[in-house]
């Protein structure tokens, strides 16, 4: 009865609470949409399959599930006899995927996918598609392709495969995407088994071939059936899907974090300006804990309408999301919006936890509150730091400074979000120990203005000095707002200096061979280039003491310094990880699923330009016929006389920016996108608490008029008090984000070995501080305007 | 002038040498100075003195909103003292009604939420026709909808007056009831919570500096530096002349 009846009365108070929980909720329901439509489907050339059999998944390095580990021949054999032996099973078939692509003169045709559309014939079998015209490939140069592409069977074509662009003759066409070779030609190509289909006799059921199959793969790897099958996916829509996702939840952490922050801020503003009613509240006999309950109910209840508007916002908003990321081209191709229960039944339920635990410290207070205190004409003034919250605040500093110096040590990978986080830390102790710093750095701001001998200045020491805690929560959204505009602004201009300074820097003198419109640089290529670097990369597996089997990176080199055969060299950290040490023997299992063992010659120092575990270029190749060939590094007097189509040659500048180019559309548009939360979010915080205070000081509003303040005084006034208490926000911001800027500045040092620097994007700092104070004022000047017309009326 | 009538029944409320001393060292305040009156049930008590005479401070104690620094309060035979927040909190609900000069009413409630509040916060309601008794007891029957903005300062004060009716309190505790109100509402709200001492026995504890207020209290007792410094009994003259003696008293006082 009374959460109800203080909404509705007082729903001016709550307004800033729900617009926050809607605009986080509405953030969630549409990440989590667009989540839930780009969920993995089954890839249609498994439609025809009633189960798949699978090898055991690696770990990576990270000791999350990685790659899975392939069969080798001898291990599948038995296994596909077995397989095909099963009641209700027609046949078990070895499905194998390579790089495959059509040349039309000298252009590659298609570039999505191409890593994986080569198949051996049997494969057609498992979506199935069916032979359009002609016949099956038999021989070694046959092929038969999509029919879509165009090119009839008995015609003759250029498929570029790892080996280089290689003659085709074309017998067939099939109904669906992909180049299907004879399967001792695939064999050849990918010899390791890392996927059996299993297709069903007519009646066969699904469910007791995967049943049954589990039984015969056993520890061998897993079964999967139905929707299971969604688990195989290419390697391009994984990757995207990848980067799809860690835009979305870097969007969803921030979401939620300015969630709690604008709720708890604004909830404790409101809640300090109802001690009165509170106090009467308890008078009248309510325990602390019921006042407690109180608000944390109220809290709930607006967080409930907040998600009902939010989900409403969000499903609205997920084809706008959805557009931005196909703008950014991190959807998997083909996917369409659909709307779920789940996303919005999970964003409603953050929504109100969120609310719920953003009230925790306003329900806190709330319960402090004495009955004495309905009958204190003004409230109480507050300690300015209670035991409690000087603790938590100096508990989250010094997280907040761990996680800054974490930052200059953390993966490239998990900088930017170890940055963030760090911040995120820092503004929550900022927040929580800001009363401590906003009576003193007030009044030194306007000491200056002290002589002028106007009630103003005075006013506002005064009000600064004897109301802290209230000026601070005025001023936390802002040290949020500008925080993390400086934070997102400095880490993309940080990375802008310091990647492509440092890339050029080492690749002076140097041309670079990139694949242009293929996914990597066949043999072909690689043998046009004699000269330079010229990485294979490929998937091994190692087996450590405790039984796991971890997968790594492993390059095959041509550099005369590590191209030995039977021979490894580790760098320190991966030595490390794997527990090798220099003379060891290691086994290492590679993709066609054969085990070799490596003596180990040397461990070094990392050096990214070296690699982490580096072979001879033979034993990649020997083992992964698949593989493709990185960006060759050809030093500039052996420049190449030809360009091999396919492929495009750079110079160093041209690479490094072109290479950052790639990485920075992404990061731009993720910076971009967060900057626009974090300050529209404190934009909306701001907003509120200067309305709520405003409106909260109209008694004070009305003594300082009869004692003959005129309305234009009252006016500079406060618009005086917003300015520095805005400034004093500002001030912190930046202040609490150089910590982890610097941090990853240090980390990106390290890691590009050069010097870099701390840079500020100053335009977008300068932007969001006058954002938040031009807003501020206006909020201010509107509702004191308003607030002492009606007490004149 | 009557003598001061001693009821020989145990006191409703009890203050036995009671010090309050606000603040520490040289900037203490001593606001009580060791203060002994007791308050018989049934009878209204109004307590003047001049300001900063300790009034506020007496009324703050007696209804544990406050802890004295030395002495003893007791209070439905309980010394509330010593009471934890808790066993404060409960007691308050259970025993002890307010009327304050104004902002008595929790604003998003109607009259009649208002008025069955503190059964709730105990968990127990009363029934519908208990809380509508209560406002017609108090002339707002027909008021029961309304919120407290929608009705004037007389009959927000008379919506307390019909809370602490119907949780029967102990003792009603009212700080300058009528302060914020004029005269003839003043009187108005005055009459009912005389009425409620005739017809319901309610002891009643009032602080006020206002001596038409006072007059229709049974007793009137005088603080002056934290000490009383008299406590006269009134008879059922007409208000006016009772008024007038205490203004007399009242000015013998200050001066």
């Amino acid at each position: 009865m009374l959460v109800l009846a203080n909404i509705r009365e007082r729903w001016a108070g709550f307004l800033g609470a729900f617009v926050a929980v809607m605009t986080g909720v509405a953030l969630i329901t549409t990440t989590l949409i667009i989540y839930d439509s780009s969920s993995p489907k089954v890839q249609p050339r498994y439609d025809g399959t009633a189960a798949l059999a699978l090898p055991e998944q690696a770990v990576t390095e990270d000791g999350v599930p990685g790659d899975r580990v392939p069969w080798s021949q001898a291990e599948a054999e038995p296994l596909l006899e077995k397989l095909s032996a099963l009641p209700g099973v027609s046949s078990a078939v070895v499905d194998r995927s390579f790089y495959a692509q059509a040349f039309r003169g000298d252009k590659p045709v298609g570039d999505e996918d191409t890593l994986d559309s080569g198949h051996g014939y049997a494969s057609a079998r498992l979506a199935p598609h069916s032979l359009v015209s002609g016949r099956a490939p038999v021989k070694a140069d046959e092929v038969v392709v999509d029919r879509s592409l165009g090119v009839p069977a008995g015609s003759e074509l250029t498929v570029n495969i790892t080996a280089g662009r290689t003659e085709f003759k074309v017998v067939g066409t099939v109904d669906g995407p992909g180049y299907y070779f004879s399967d001792a030609f695939a064999a050849q190509q990918q010899p390791g088994v890392s996927t059996i289909g299993l297709l069903a006799d007519e009646g066969g059921s699904a469910g007791d071939i995967a049943a049954a199959a589990k039984k015969v793969v056993d520890d061998a790897g897993t079964v999967v059936s139905g929707e299971g099958r969604s688990v195989l996916q290419t390697e391009n829509v994984e990757h995207k899907r990848f980067l799809g996702t860690q835009l979305i939840s870097a969007m969803t952490v921030l979401g939620l974090f300015t969630t709690v922050f604008v709720v708890a801020s604004m909830l404790v503003l409101s809640t300090g300006l109802r001690r009165r009613e509170i106090g009467l509240l308890r008078t009248i006999g309510a325990a602390p804990r019921q006042v407690r309950h109180m608000v944390l109910g109220e809290a709930a209840v607006v967080g409930l309408l907040g998600s009902l508007a939010g989900c409403l916002a969000g499903v609205a908003g997920a084809p706008l999301l959805r557009s931005v990321l196909d703008s950014l081209d991190v959807t998997p191709p083909g996917m369409e919006v659909s709307v779920a229960a789940w996303p919005l039944l999970t964003a409603t339920a953050v929504g109100v936890g969120v609310s719920v635990l953003g009230a925790f410290a306003a329900s806190r207070m709330a319960a402090k509150v004495a009955p004495m205190e309905a009958l204190l004409e003004s409230g109480r003034a507050n300690r300015i730091m209670g035991r409690v919250r000087w603790v938590s605040g100096l508990t989250v500093l010094g997280l907040g400074g761990v996680l800054a110096v974490g930052t200059a040590t953390a993966a490239a990978d998990s900088r930017m979000n170890m940055a963030i986080f760090a911040t995120m830390t820092l503004i929550g102790a900022t927040a929580l120990l800001a009363p401590v710093f906003v009576g003193p750095v007030g009044r030194l701001l306007s000491a200056p203005f002290q002589k002028s001998g106007s009630a103003g200045p005075l006013l506002v020491r005064a009000e600064m000095g004897a109301n802290s805690r209230r000026a601070a929560s005025l001023a936390a959204p802002v040290i949020a707002a500008v925080g993390f505009a400086v934070l997102l602004s400095g880490m993309v201009e940080t990375m802008r200096v310091a990647y492509p300074a440092s890339e050029a820097l080492k690749l002076e003198g140097q041309l670079i061979v990139t694949s242009d419109g293929t996914p990597g640089n066949t043999d072909e290529v690689v043998a046009a280039n004699p000269v330079g670097k010229a990485a294979l990369p490929t998937r091994a597996f190692v087996t450590g003491a405790d039984d796991r089997t971890t997968v790594i990176d492993v390059l095959g080199s041509r550099d005369e310094r590590w191209d030995k055969p039977g021979q490894a060299v580790l760098g320190e950290r991966m030595a490390d990880k794997l527990g090798l040490e220099e003379g060891q023997q290691a086994p290492v299992r590679l993709a066609d699923g054969k085990t070799v063992k490596l003596r180990i010659a040397h461990v070094l120092p990392d050096d990214p330009a070296r690699g982490d575990f580096v072979v001879s270029r033979e034993l990649v190749r020997t083992h992964d016929p698949a593989a493709l060939t990185d960006d060759i590094f050809v030093p500039a007097a052996h420049k190449p006389t030809e360009v091999v189509p396919g492929t495009a040659v750079h110079d160093a500048l041209e690479y490094a920016l072109d290479d950052y180019n790639t990485d920075a559309r992404l990061t731009d548009a993720l910076a971009g996108m967060l900057i626009v939360i974090a300050v529209g979010y404190s934009a909306i915080a701001v907003a509120n608490s200067m309305a709520v205070t405003a409106h909260g000081r109209r008694r004070d509003f009305a003594v300082m008029k009869s004692a003959g303040g005129t309305v234009g005084q009252l006016l500079m006034f406060s618009v005086g008090e917003t300015t520095l208490v805005v400034t004093i926000g500002a001030a912190l911001g930046v202040l609490v984000t150089l910590p982890p800027l610097a941090g990853m500045a240090s980390g990106l040092s390290q890691a590009t070995s050069t010097d870099v620097g701390l840079h500020l994007d100053t335009g977008t700092v300068a932007a969001a501080i006058t954002g938040s104070l031009l807003l501020a004022v206006t909020t201010t000047v509107a509702v004191t305007w308003k607030t002492m017309r009606r007490e004149a009326g | 002038m009557t003598t001061t009538r001693h009821d020989s029944a145990r006191a409703a409320v009890e203050l036995s040498t009671v010090r309050k001393v606000y603040g520490a060292g040289d900037r203490s305040v001593t606001a009580l100075d060791g203060v002994t009156i007791d308050f018989p049930p049934g009878t209204f008590t109004a307590i003047m003195g001049p300001s900063g005479s300790g009034k506020s401070t007496l009324l703050q104690c007696a209804a544990g909103l406050d802890r004295p620094s030395e002495g003893q309060i007791t209070l439905a035979g309980t010394d509330i003292g010593r009471l934890d927040e808790k066993k404060r909190t409960q007691l308050r609900r259970d025993h002890i009604g307010f009327v304050f000069q104004a902002f008595n009413l929790v604003v998003s409630l109607t009259a009649a939420q208002n008025v069955e509040l503190p059964s709730r916060f105990a968990g127990r309601r009363v029934g519908h026709e208990q809380v509508a008794a209560a406002l017609a007891a108090v002339g707002l029957a027909e008021r029961a909808g309304h919120r407290p903005g929608e009705l004037s300062g007389g009959q927000q004060q008379r919506v307390a007056l019909a809370r602490a009716l119907v949780t029967r309190p102990d003792v009603l505790f009212a700080d300058e009831p009528t302060g914020a109100l004029d005269t003839t509402t003043s009187r108005e709200v005055l009459r009912m919570m005389r009425m409620l001492v005739d017809r319901e026995g309610q002891t009643t504890l009032m602080v006020t500096h206002d001596p038409l207020a006072a007059a229709v209290a049974d007793v009137v007792v005088f603080l002056k530096d934290g000490h009383v410094a008299d406590r006269i009994g009134l008879s059922r003259e007409p208000e006016s002349r009772n008024a007038a003696s205490i203004a007399a008293h009242m000015a013998r006082l200050e001066a």
